[in-house]
């Protein structure tokens, strides 16, 4: 999907829900192993980066209308039996994907306005002062890792091209795994850095 | 186990939005469905932000992705996130190859040391702590080295006293340092391992009628010359002692908070003047009382020649 898609970010319909079915939602989505909200939260990311993959502006609000969506279908239908929660809530996103791009074609031909789009995207950050905060933040989180992921995470990373292939393979035959496997642990130990250098940087 | 239905180039095209409409449908239900498909696909997605910023794409893929990739701001975020994480990783190379081959403890150690400012701070003070104690320690062994030195000296002048009829007694090394011509001493300290005279004598209080004033003899290879005063029974018990020409009253040298000690029944205060501050004339050493308020009193002037 080549085309930039984009949505504003208005204030959706019902975009809160009570209590009860948010707990609802969590439920539902646990298939009934309490998973203290990681499931919620995987969700929630695999559709903003659904979202995101397909260019629409704000893939975090679409993620929560999609989510909204399927908490209120969950109190209104039975849906529980039908499909299982992520094939039921990337059933949803669809519709929400299609809506939003109607909607983005709407405006476009009502504002005439056919270079907006390209204005729309914000650029990519020049702020020499982020990326310090930024690189304060990563020497911050690496620090408070785990040693042996701190370990895997830097050594993961060391080499370049051929010599890169060749020292995860080494890794991966010393943690007895495969390279494949490996891929994945780092992308994990990244992924936890990744939100803790987020939080960092929202703390200030 | 479920077969593969995808490989890493089918996850970069799909990433770069260059699959037909059907198979892009496939892999976005994957990316629900599947949680091995979701792994693989951050994966190959980091390592191929990873290589953009690296600088390891090849030009077209390079063009693929700062049109079709970099379009959105959260991918923007990925981007600055992975230059940051090659940023610290250059910072890191050093010690990372370094840590392959230390044991754990300092595997762990050192890197939060590199990294953490606190760290680096304790280490340096740390440093300038054992610096000073260093050198504490160095001019502590320089003082006690003198003394076995300066003992053979003395069993010389010792030797020197039992051969001459002049009367003259043992002294002690006087170590109390003295305020003024510090700088003069250190001129005319001896060279260390070569071997030092030191000519003493002892001068007792000036009566007025005496004429004869005691003469000390130094030689060239004379470091210094001991001199015991016995004192006029005083209230001090810590005294200045000071040299002065005779002809000038120039102040030559100074001794401070020196303390007296009993000799045969008498009040003695020892002290050590470096040979090099006196030439062939008269000198006249003064006693002071010090008193505990910071007050002094003359007590005594002791005069003496010097024969060269």
């Amino acid at each position: 999907m080549n085309e930039l898609y984009a949505q504003e970010t208005r204030p959706q319909r019902d975009r809160k829900l009570d209590t009860a079915a948010f707990d609802r939602l969590l439920h539902w989505l646990d298939g009934g192993v309490d998973s203290e909200g990681h499931k919620y939260i995987e969700m929630r990311r695999r559709l903003v980066a659904y979202f995101d993959r397909k260019n629409c502006l704000a893939p975090e609000d679409l993620a929560d209308e999609t989510l909204n969506r399927v908490a209120r279908r969950l109190h209104e239908e039975d849906i529980a039996e039908a499909e299982t929660p992520a094939r039921y809530c990337y059933i949803v996103a669809r519709f929400v994907f299609m809506e939003n791009v109607r909607r983005v074609r709407q405006e476009q031909k009502l504002r005439g306005e056919l270079g907006w789009l390209a204005q729309s995207v914000p650029p990519a950050s020049q702020d020499a002062g982020l990326h310090e905060r930024m690189l304060e933040c990563m020497r911050s989180c690496i620090k408070n890792l785990d040693p042996a992921k701190q370990d895997l995470i830097l050594s993961y990373y060391t080499g370049r091209e051929r010599q890169k292939i060749e020292n995860r393979k080494r890794l991966a035959d010393k943690l007895g795994i495969t390279t494949n496997a490996l891929s994945i642990r780092a992308c994990r130990i990244r992924d936890e850095l990744e939100n803790c250098v987020r939080q960092c940087l929202k703390a200030g | 186990m479920k077969e593969r239905s995808y490989n890493r180039q089918l996850l970069k095209d799909y990433l770069f939005s260059a699959l037909s409409a059907e198979e892009t449908e496939r892999l976005d239900g994957l990316s629900f469905t599947d949680d091995r498909f979701v792994q693989e696909l951050r994966a190959v997605e980091d390592d191929l932000v990873d290589a953009y910023v690296r600088e390891e794409l090849e030009a077209r893929l390079r063009t693929q992705f700062e049109t079709r990739y970099l379009s959105s701001p959260l991918r923007q975020e990925k981007v600055a996130f992975a230059k940051a994480l090659h940023h610290y990783e250059l910072e890191d190379q050093k010690p990372v190859a370094q840590r392959r081959d230390q044991p754990w403890a300092l595997r762990t150690f050192f890197p939060r040391f590199l990294t953490n400012r606190g760290w680096q701070w304790t280490f340096a003070a740390v440093l300038l702590v054992l610096i000073g104690l260093s050198g504490w320690l160095i001019f502590q062994k320089r003082r006690v080295n003198q003394v076995p030195q300066n003992e053979l000296a003395r069993n010389d002048a010792e030797k020197d006293r039992l051969a001459s009829p002049n009367p003259s007694h043992e002294l002690q090394p006087q170590l109390t340092k003295p305020s003024a011509e510090t700088n003069s001493e250190e001129k005319k300290k001896p060279e260390p391992g070569a071997a030092v005279e030191i000519a003493s004598i002892t001068l007792a209080p000036q009566v007025r009628s005496e004429t004869a004033v005691p003469a000390v003899s130094v030689k060239s290879a004379t470091g210094y010359v001991a001199v015991r005063l016995d004192l006029e029974p005083n209230e001090y018990s810590t005294y200045r002692v000071e040299l002065l020409r005779q002809s000038t009253r120039e102040v030559l040298w100074r001794a401070n908070n020196l303390s007296s000690r009993k000799h045969d029944g008498d009040q003695t205060v020892n002290v050590r003047l470096p040979a090099g501050l006196l030439g062939s004339e008269s000198y006249v050493l003064r006693v002071s009382g010090l008193s505990k308020t910071g007050g002094s009193e003359l007590i005594s002037d002791y005069r003496f020649r010097v024969v060269k």
